[in-house]
C-alpha cells in the first residue's frame, strides 16, 4: 500500500460516510509526528536554544564592556570558550549534528573575540575588517563542518564584509556594481553546492539552504537591474544585464531539468519586476500603472499556466 | 494514471479495515483527484500568485491615484463592490488555479476601493471594518479557493484589530489573541472531527489553519512589540493565562506521546514547564510562537513549523532588546536560560538512551 497522505484523507472523507473515530485513528497513526520524531525534534530544539541562549549570554556579557575586567581577562576567557568548545567537538562522542551546533556556537565566538578585540583597542564596532576577519578565521571551520546553518552563516557574513567594504572602502563603485558582485558572489556558492551535491555523496546541501542563496542572488540581480534602469549611463549596467540574462537561462534550464518550480517561479517573477521597473521608467503617469497592473497579472498567470502544465508532464 | 490505481488500491484497503458501514462516492473521489491534477498547487505557485496579484493591485491603485479617479466616492464604491462580488463569482464559476492571480488583486483592490470609498462618505470607521468582516465571512461561507479563503480569514481578523485600535480600546487585544489561539488550538486538535463534519469545512480547513496562524501572529507582534500600540505593560500577562493552559495541555499531551509513564519524570518534565512558562509570563508573545511550533509539530504540519520558529526567534530577540535591564544583567538572564535548555537537552537524551534499553 502506498503511504497515505493528509490531501488522501481529506479528499476521501469528502465523498464517504467515513467515521471520525476512524480518521482520528489514521491521522494519528500516519500523519501526526510519533515517539521517535518528537524526541529528535526535542532534542534539536533544546540543544540550538541552549547553544544560541548560552552564546548571545556571553556576547551581551561582553558587550556590557566591564570597565573592571581586564583586558587579558576578558580576551582569555573568550579564548579560553572557543577552546573548550572544539574540544568537545573535537573529542567527545555526541551525535554530529550536536557537533556541528557546538561549532556553529563557536564561530559566533570568533566574532565575540574579534568584537572585544576592536573594543579594546578601539577600531570600531562595524568595520569591514573585522567582519573580513571573522570570515577569514571560520573558513576551515565552516568547510569541514558540512553544515549549512553555518554555511548560512559564513556566506551572510561575507556579504556583510562586502557591504561594508563597499561603503567604508571603496567610495568609487557604483550601486549597481556592488549588486553585481554581491548576485555574483551568492551565485558562486549556489553552483558549488549544487555541483558538489550531484558530483560528491558526502555533500548533501539541504532544499531550504540553496533556495535561501538561490533566492538572495535573485533579490540581488532584480536590485541591481531596476537600480540600472532609473540610473543610467554605466558600464556595470550593462555588463549586469548580459551576466544575469546568460545566468537566468541557466537558471530555468536548471530548474526544468531538476524539475524544480521553485527556480521557475522566482527567474520569470524577477524578469517581471524588471520589466515593470523598466516601464515605469519610460513613463510614470496613470495610465502606465494600468498597464502595468494588467501586465503583471497577464504575465504571472502566464508563468503559473506553463508551471501547471510542466507539473502535469512531471508527474506523468 | 498509475497515481490514480495507486489511490483505488487506498480506498480499497480503508474499506476493508473500516468493515460494512463504509459507503463512498468512488467516482467523485477519483474525478476530485483528476481535478486536482490538473489544478495542483505547490507552494511556489501560491505564492507567485499571491505576491503577483498584490504587485498588480499596488500598481492598480497607483493608477486611480494618480488619475484622480478617487474624487467620485459613489464611483468607488460600486467598483469596489463589482470588484469583490466579480471576484467571488469569478472563483464560484470556475475553480481553476490559473485565476487566482486576478481574483486576488480584484478581491483585495475590491476591498480597498470599498473601504476607501466609504471613508470619504464620512461613514465611521467602526462601520467601515465591521461591513469588511462581514463581506469576508460571507465569501467564506461561498467560496472554496484557497487563497480567496486565506485572504477572507485575514479581511476578519484585520477588521477585529481596526475596531480595537481605532477606538483605543488597547486591551481588548488579549481577548483577541486568547480567542485566536483557542480556535487555532482547537482547529488542530480537531482536525478529524472537522474533516469530517462537511465537505464545505473539509474543504476550508487548509486555508483558515494558515490563515489562523497568521491572524494570531497579527494579534502577537502587537503585544510583542513593545510600543507598538499603546498597551499598559503590567497587564500583559493577561495574555499568558490562556496560554498557559493550553501549553500545559500540550505538554500533556506530548508526553502521552512520547509514553512518559514513571512519576518522577512527570514531575520534572511539568516542573520544567512550569519554569519555562512563569520566565515567559511577561512576553506572551513568546509563549504564543511556542504553541504555534508545539502543534504544527504535534499535526506535522511543515508550513506552520517553520513561521513559528521564525516569530519565536523575532520574539525573543525583541524581547530581550526591549528589555530594560543593563547588558550584564541581560547577559545573566540568557546565559543561565541557556544553560537550562542544555539540561533540557540532556534529561531528553537520557530518557531516551534508557528507553532504548527497555
Amino acid at each position: 500500500m502506498t503511504k497515505i497522505e493528509r490531501e488522501d484523507i481529506q479528499i476521501i472523507s469528502r465523498h464517504s460516510n467515513w467515521s471520525e473515530e476512524s480518521i482520528d485513528k489514521i491521522l494519528k497513526q500516519e500523519i501526526y509526528s510519533n515517539k521517535e520524531s518528537w524526541q529528535k525534534f526535542l532534542r534539536l530544539f533544546f540543544i540550538s536554544l541552549g547553544v544560541s541562549f548560552t552564546t548571545a549570554g556571553i556576547i551581551f556579557f561582553f558587550a556590557y564592556n566591564w570597565a573592571d575586567l581586564h583586558k587579558f581577562i576578558k580576551i582569555g576567557l573568550i579564548e579560553g570558550l572557543i577552546v573548550i568548545t572544539t574540544l568537545i567537538v573535537l573529542i567527545s562522542k555526541i551525535s554530529l549534528d550536536i557537533k556541528n551546533i557546538l561549532l556553529t556556537g563557536a564561530s559566533i565566538l570568533v566574532g565575540v573575540l574579534f568584537a572585544v578585540f576592536g573594543q579594546i583597542y578601539q577600531t570600531g564596532a562595524n568595520a569591514y575588517d573585522f567582519f573580513l576577519g571573522w570570515t577569514m578565521f571560520i573558513a576551515l571551520w565552516v568547510a569541514i563542518s558540512n553544515f549549512a546553518p553555518l554555511w548560512l552563516v559564513f556566506i551572510t557574513l561575507i556579504n556583510t564584509t562586502l557591504i561594508l567594504y563597499s561603503q567604508q572602502v571603496a567610495h568609487d563603485w557604483s550601486e549597481v556594481f556592488e549588486f553585481t558582485l554581491l548576485f555574483l558572489i551568492n551565485l558562486l556558492f549556489l553552483i558549488i553546492a549544487l555541483v558538489s551535491k550531484k558530483t560528491t555523496k558526502e555533500i548533501k546541501p539541504p532544499i531550504w539552504f540553496t533556495n535561501l542563496i538561490a533566492l538572495a542572488s535573485v533579490s540581488f540581480s532584480t536590485i541591481g537591474i531596476s537600480l540600472g534602469i532609473f540610473d543610467q549611463k554605466q558600464t556595470p549596467f550593462f555588463v549586469l544585464i548580459v551576466i544575469t540574462s546568460i545566468l537566468y537561462a541557466l537558471g530555468i534550464k536548471y530548474g526544468l531539468k531538476v524539475k524544480s518550480g521553485f527556480y521557475l517561479s522566482i527567474i520569470p517573477f524577477s524578469i517581471i519586476v524588471i520589466i515593470s521597473a523598466f516601464l515605469i521608467k519610460l513613463s510614470d503617469d496613470a495610465g502606465m500603472f494600468f498597464i502595468i497592473s494588467l501586465f503583471i497579472i497577464a504575465s504571472v498567470t502566464f508563468v503559473i499556466k506553463n508551471l501547471i502544465n510542466l507539473q502535469k508532464k512531471w508527474i506523468n | 494514471m498509475d497515481k490514480l490505481t495507486n489511490k483505488t488500491t487506498l480506498l480499497d484497503s480503508i474499506r476493508l479495515s473500516e468493515g460494512a458501514e463504509f459507503e463512498c462516492n468512488e467516482k467523485a473521489i477519483l474525478n476530485e483527484y483528476q481535478n486536482q491534477q490538473e489544478n495542483k498547487s505547490s507552494l511556489a505557485i501560491k505564492v507567485l500568485s499571491i505576491f503577483g496579484g498584490f504587485l498588480a493591485t499596488l500598481a492598480f491603485l497607483g493608477f486611480l491615484a494618480i488619475a484622480g479617479l478617487y474624487d467620485s466616492e459613489l464611483g468607488l464604491l460600486i467598483f469596489g463592490i463589482g470588484f469583490i462580488i466579480s471576484a467571488i463569482w469569478l472563483n464560484k464559476e470556475y475553480d481553476k488555479l490559473i485565476i487566482d492571480t486576478f481574483s486576488i488583486s480584484i478581491y483585495v483592490t475590491g476591498f480597498a476601493l470599498f473601504a476607501f470609498g466609504l471613508s470619504e462618505m464620512k461613514v465611521d470607521e467602526n462601520v467601515i471594518a465591521i461591513l469588511i468582516g462581514i463581506i469576508a465571512l460571507c465569501s467564506l461561507f461561498i467560496t472554496h479557493n484557497y487563497i480567496l479563503s486565506f485572504i477572507s480569514v485575514l479581511a476578519i481578523s484585520g477588521s477585529f484589530l481596526t475596531l480595537i485600535i481605532s477606538n483605543d480600546l488597547y486591551g481588548l487585544i488579549h481577548l483577541y489573541i486568547g480567542v485566536y489561539t483557542l480556535l487555532l488550538t482547537y482547529l488542530f486538535l480537531n482536525e478529524a472531527k472537522i474533516i469530517s463534519l462537511n465537505r464545505k469545512f473539509s474543504k476550508l480547513y487548509n486555508p483558515i489553519r494558515i490563515g489562523l496562524i497568521t491572524s494570531l501572529l497579527f494579534g502577537l507582534i502587537t503585544i510583542g512589540k513593545r510600543h507598538l500600540i499603546p498597551i499598559s505593560q503590567n497587564y500583559i500577562w493577561f495574555s499568558s493565562i490562556v496560554m498557559i493552559f493550553i501549553i500545559i495541555y500540550l505538554v500533556y499531551i506530548i508526553s502521552r506521546i512520547n509514553e512518559i509513564d514513571s512519576i518522577k519524570s512527570k514531575i520534572l518534565i511539568y516542573s520544567l514547564s512550569g519554569l519555562m512558562l512563569i520566565s515567559t509570563i511577561f512576553s506572551p508573545a513568546i509563549s504564543g510562537a511556542i504553541i504555534i511550533v508545539l502543534l504544527s509539530f504535534l499535526v506535522n504540519y511543515k508550513t506552520g513549523l517553520v513561521i513559528g520558529v521564525i516569530s519565536f526567534i523575532y520574539f525573543i530577540s525583541q524581547y530581550y532588546y526591549d528589555l530594560n535591564f543593563t547588558l550584564l544583567t541581560k547577559s545573566i538572564i540568557l546565559f543561565s536560560s541557556g544553560i537550562v535548555f542544555l539540561l533540557f537537552y540532556l534529561f531528553t537524551t537520557k530518557k531516551l538512551n534508557t528507553n532504548e534499553k527497555i
